[in-house]
């Protein structure tokens, strides 16, 4: 084997799956169109915009250097490769009196607006592509609310309504996952706890609204920093559950596989 | 034995002398200062482990959080240990098999200084919370261009020696070598400029991101392995490597397939298919140029079993092409239509790196550092029990890694995940638990067995070897093993 052979075989083994893998889809991924809504069929015309709140910059940046998605998927995957994610309870979307099923397979404009789309390495913690609908459901009270965890709720943020109150279940899940408010079964979690993301402040007059439900020396509450409050912020625009275009909308069916 | 020849002999003798002493600093430092990030990670991976399995172990601070640890053992492990064992060990063959002695040893030296300073701040920048996130790329973004930038000026110094050897072939291991060099810098380019610069589709960069740790792993440390172990194994035992055909498909298979692996990641998710099944097909098809490694170390070997078990050297590079054909099955399985939904987001993931990269790579390094050191030193390894239990443990702990991290782990732990019906969250938590302990396991006895090593390692830095003409074997006799076990310059003679 000469070694100009040798050169051009690695520069060509090398060239077809660095144009193929890398740079081709690199180029004709980054000029996707969202779809657009159809009057005939949706009732209405423009583009679909995904119906994402939050900090998605910082606190996506936040989410990454913790290590989040080391454990953390946000990735419902296509039926035809594992119906699993789809139909464990909660993941896809909910199925809720007022808006129906919403569950739904991840699509490429679910994460317009990231910078590295933060699709996890390994599944030691529940998939978080849905989170923010997952948890507004279980911390729903009874009678207003239907369904939900009653017990959890109150002992959260009782006073705010359901969306703080997911945010106060977010804000004592990054200072300690394992607390006996989680339920049972939290002291499992593998999850870090990060109390560094929170400080000890004096009450002062007024009890703040986002001071975390645990025990504090007297007169003192926790209080998330700013990073925590990116984080959180990010965290609960995470839902993917908003309606589609038709001509984007497919509803895989559920087999026993 | 004619006048001419003894001549020759002498000549050969003294040309590898010279190469060594030319490289003897630079090398020396590659390998220490590699060795101690290895036991920066190997602490960071034990805590990180231990961690996965009691989470209340060391809690508090941003640094002492899994999230956070997992990447910086990682990160230490592929670019403090890994790179610079790799660099050691690739510029120091590329001398030998050119022929030439090193002509910037104090610009290489300089360089690795630079490497270590680098890694340094980027480690740091992981456990201060400011790191990426990514596997394999969690330093500051910053980082990378100052590594690409070190790894241009060693390799431009080494590759250069290829250009300008004298006369003769190309042996098998500096195609691997040169292969290494090439893809090396093509691969770490793209992988971050896709990744972190180019404001393509978030998708997209998270899919070149896990291109990257596969083609960085098949495409640099798996070939710098095998490169280490061609030499080492005809060099060692005295035989002509095998099959010449065998180890041209081997290399050239690896050329074709293992570019393909890594978009498998993201099996099922919102990215072209093709992308996602040319992965796995090529995870797949690894076992090709991984079995053909294999076949031919194992037949050069064959029948020489008790200079195996003598030689440290031989005793490494055995055990590595085992842990490579163990690589290639366990892709195979792994990656298989069924398999794939399971493994993809299960233990596996962490699982089939820490093998490749502890079971395959590390112990091809090892075998040539038992190699080199000591004809970079003059002195002999010092204690034959340290490196029979470095190996022993290391082995042991590869093994664990390898059937609990990867195949039960991924397995098992992907199956809870996919069952979804009646399997709340918290069983799969449960079943989890059993692998992380054994991951955390296998991590202390790799720990362990690593001890012996840096302590070995340390004292031959110190030019406290044994000063001897006979290479420390591991006899069970008191007496030393006196037969030379390679008397001619063997490699010269092979069919390359």
């Amino acid at each position: 084997m000469s070694t100009s052979t040798f050169i051009v075989g690695l520069l060509v083994t090398f060239t077809i799956p660095w144009l193929a893998l890398l740079a081709v889809p690199s180029y004709t991924m980054s000029k996707l169109q969202p779809p657009e809504y159809i009057e005939a069929l949706d009732g209405k015309s423009g583009v679909f915009v995904p119906k994402r709140a939050g900090n998605l910059a910082t606190g996506l940046q936040i989410y990454h250097s913790l290590g989040c998605a080391v454990c953390h998927t946000q990735m419902i995957r296509h039926t035809d490769a594992s119906g699993a994610d789809m139909w464990r309870q909660d993941w896809a979307g909910i199925i809720s009196a007022t808006e129906g099923d919403t569950r739904r397979e991840s699509r490429w404009f679910d994460y317009i607006g990231e910078d590295i789309a933060p699709i996890g390495f390994m599944r030691i913690g529940p998939d978080l592509a849905n989170l923010a609908p997952r948890l507004r459901e279980r911390v729903k009270v009874s009678p207003d609310d239907v369904g939900g965890d009653d017990e959890l709720a109150k002992s959260l943020n009782s006073s705010g309504q359901v969306q703080e109150r997911a945010e106060s279940w977010l804000y004592l899940h990054l200072f300690n996952p394992r607390d006996g408010v989680f339920g049972p079964d939290a002291r499992r979690s593998k999850c870090d706890a990060h109390p560094s993301l929170f400080e000890l402040k004096s009450i002062g007059t007024e009890r703040n609204a986002l001071a975390l439900p645990v025990d504090a020396p007297d007169g003192m509450q926790y209080l998330p920093k700013e990073k925590a409050r990116r984080l959180v912020n990010y965290l609960m625009s995470m839902q993917r559950n908003d309606k589609l275009p038709q001509t984007a909308s497919f509803r895989p069916k559920q087999s026993d596989d | 034995m004619s006048n001419e020849e003894s001549n020759e002999v002498v000549y050969d003798a003294k040309r590898r002398a010279e190469i060594d002493h030319s490289l003897r600093h630079p090398v020396m430092f590659f390998f220490t200062s590699g060795a101690a990030w290895l036991a920066v990670s190997l602490l960071l991976g034990c805590v990180s482990a231990l961690k996965f399995a009691f989470p209340t172990f060391l809690e508090g601070q941003v640094w002492t959080s899994n999230g956070v640890l997992f990447h910086a053992h990682l990160n230490t492990f592929v670019y403090g240990w890994g790179m610079q064992a790799a660099i050691g060990v690739a510029i120091w063959l590329m001398a030998r098999l050119s022929r030439q002695p090193s002509r910037a040893p104090i610009t290489i030296l300089v360089a690795g200084h630079l490497w270590n300073l680098a890694v340094s701040i980027g480690t740091l920048g992981i456990l201060a919370g400011k790191g990426e996130g990514i596997v394999w790329m969690a330093f500051p973004r910053a980082v990378w261009p100052a590594l690409l930038a070190i790894y241009a000026v060693i390799a431009v110094w080494s590759v250069v020696q290829f250009r300008v050897q004298k006369e003769g072939h190309v042996y098998i291991s500096q195609w691997y070598l040169l292969g290494a060099f090439f893809w090396f810098p093509w691969v770490f380019l793209s992988g971050h400029f896709f990744t972190f610069v180019y404001n393509g589709n978030s998708l997209m960069n998270a899919a070149v991101a896990s291109w990257f740790s596969s083609a960085l792993m098949y495409l640099w440390f798996v070939p710098v392995g095998i490169a280490a172990i061609y030499y080492l194994v005809p060099k060692v035992s005295g035989r002509p490597v095998y099959s010449y055909k065998l180890a041209l498909l081997g290399f050239w298979s690896l050329a074709i397939i293992a570019p393909w692996i890594g978009m498998q990641k993201l099996y099922g998710g919102p990215i072209p298919q093709n992308l996602q099944l040319f992965g796995a097909a090529a995870s797949i098809l690894f076992a090709i140029p991984a079995l053909s490694v294999f076949i031919n170390i194992f037949n050069t070997l064959r029948g020489r079993d008790e200079v195996i078990a003598h030689s440290p050297t031989l005793r490494f590079s055995f055990a590595a092409v085992v842990g490579l054909l163990m690589l290639g099955g366990i892709g195979f399985i792994l990656n298989l239509s069924g398999v794939l939904r399971l493994s993809q987001f299960s233990i596996s993931s962490y699982g089939l790196m820490a093998a490749a990269m502890y079971g395959f790579f590390s112990l091809a390094m090892f075998a040539a550092i038992y190699f080199i050191v000591p004809r970079l030193t003059r002195r002999e390894w010092l204690s034959r029990r340290f490196i029979r239990w470095h190996f022993t443990f290391s082995v042991y702990g590869a093994l664990a890694l390898a059937i609990f991290g990867t195949l039960l782990g991924a397995l098992l732990h992907g199956k809870a995940v996919e069952t979804w019906e009646g399997f709340p969250w918290v069983n799969v938590v449960k079943q989890m638990g059993a692998y992380t302990t054994a991951i955390a396991v296998a991590w202390l006895f790799i720990l362990y067995a690593n001890i012996f090593f840096f302590v070995h390692l340390a004292l031959m830095w110190l030019r406290l070897g044994r000063r001897s003409a006979h290479p420390t074997l591991l006899t069970h006799e008191e007496r030393l093993y006196t037969d030379e076990p390679a008397k001619a310059p063997t490699l010269e003679n092979a069919n390359v």
